[in-house]
């Protein structure tokens, strides 16, 4: 009997969770920003300018966002060293290579 | 010398004396009988049976895959390893098993996830060496963060469609196989959005059936 009870209140957290009943999950944008973030601490010899990007998302009813939208996340993690280097983006991710995005 | 019926009365008496009082299977007088052994009739020519799986009894099913995964999540191409232990019971043509599965790796930028799964396999055998699996899956998908090293995670559910082609086989059923799978699953995301937390799944790995 608690073998049942046990599957059945799986089965409905499960649900409620993927039913999108909660907050819990992963946010496009942010993983998108945490992805150029690590191409960027791969590329750039001084991460001092990149460790303080905020890219988290909020949960609940906040309403923060990360700091690096998907475009610009997108096309720094697109990019190559080199051209992330000589853009500036290694000292100022937001306003580089992919800043107008 | 006899001469007239003598002879013939002689022989005769001779003949009726041995047709009249012995049988027909019994030696005439003087001679010994030698029995005569008769071979006993050769044995049924053998016929060599192979030990055959019951069709109709099920038994253990344990199989084990390890291989390489490409997965789309987030927008992102992502690259890893995989490795599944299925537990169940098969018989020849049909099988059921729980499916437990670990996947680990990065993107192509480097950002390390991970994603244990479990669920539910059916698998038919459409030939000699190729059998067809569709499966679900449930699980979790974690990544870390490249920001603060913390981990974010998130509940996933799926499908998949795996083909099996044996390249050894044992007497058993069993066998060394090259399995190939397609699979989607939906990732559970902060915007609630279907097509952002698509996660489309290819695996090629080698497996071991026992």
């Amino acid at each position: 009997m608690w073998k049942r009870r046990l599957l059945a209140l799986g089965a409905a957290v499960l649900s409620l969770t993927l039913l999108g009943g909660t907050d819990w999950g992963i946010g496009n944008s942010e993983f998108a920003c945490e992805d150029a973030v690590q191409h960027l601490l791969d590329c750039c010899p001084d991460d001092r300018s990149i460790r303080i990007i905020n890219c988290y998302q909020a949960r609940y009813c906040g309403s923060e966002k990360p700091e690096l939208s998907v475009a610009q996340s997108q096309c720094l993690r697109n990019a190559d060293c080199d051209a992330l280097y000589e853009s500036g983006a290694c000292d100022n991710p937001q306003h580089g290579r992919c800043g107008g995005l | 010398m006899m001469r007239g019926w003598t002879p013939l009365f002689a022989v005769a008496m001779t003949l009726g004396v041995g047709v009249g009082t012995g049988r027909a299977d019994e030696p005439p007088p003087g001679m010994i009988e030698v029995p005569t052994v008769t071979p006993p009739p050769p044995p049924p020519a053998a016929t060599v049976v192979a030990p055959t799986r019951d069709d109709h009894h099920g038994i253990l099913h344990v199989a084990v895959d390890v291989g390489g995964v490409y997965r789309t999540a987030f927008g992102s191409d992502l690259v890893g390893v995989l490795a599944e232990l299925e537990l169940g019971a098969r018989n020849e043509r049909f099988g059921v098993a729980a499916r437990f599965g670990g996947e680990v790796g990065a993107t192509v930028a480097g950002l390390k996830y991970e994603m244990p799964t479990l669920g539910p396999v059916f698998s038919f055998r459409v030939s000699l060496r190729l059998r067809l699996a569709v499966a679900a899956t449930f699980g979790v998908f974690m990544y870390q963060r490249a920001t603060t090293n913390t981990a974010e995670a998130a509940v996933t559910a799926g499908l998949n469609g795996t083909v099996t082609c044996d390249l050894v086989r044992t007497r058993r059923g069993g066998g060394l196989y090259l399995l190939g799978r397609l699979g989607w699953s939906y990732i559970d995301n902060l915007e609630d959005d279907l097509g952002a937390g698509s996660s489309v799944q290819l695996v090629t790995a080698l497996g071991y059936r026992y």
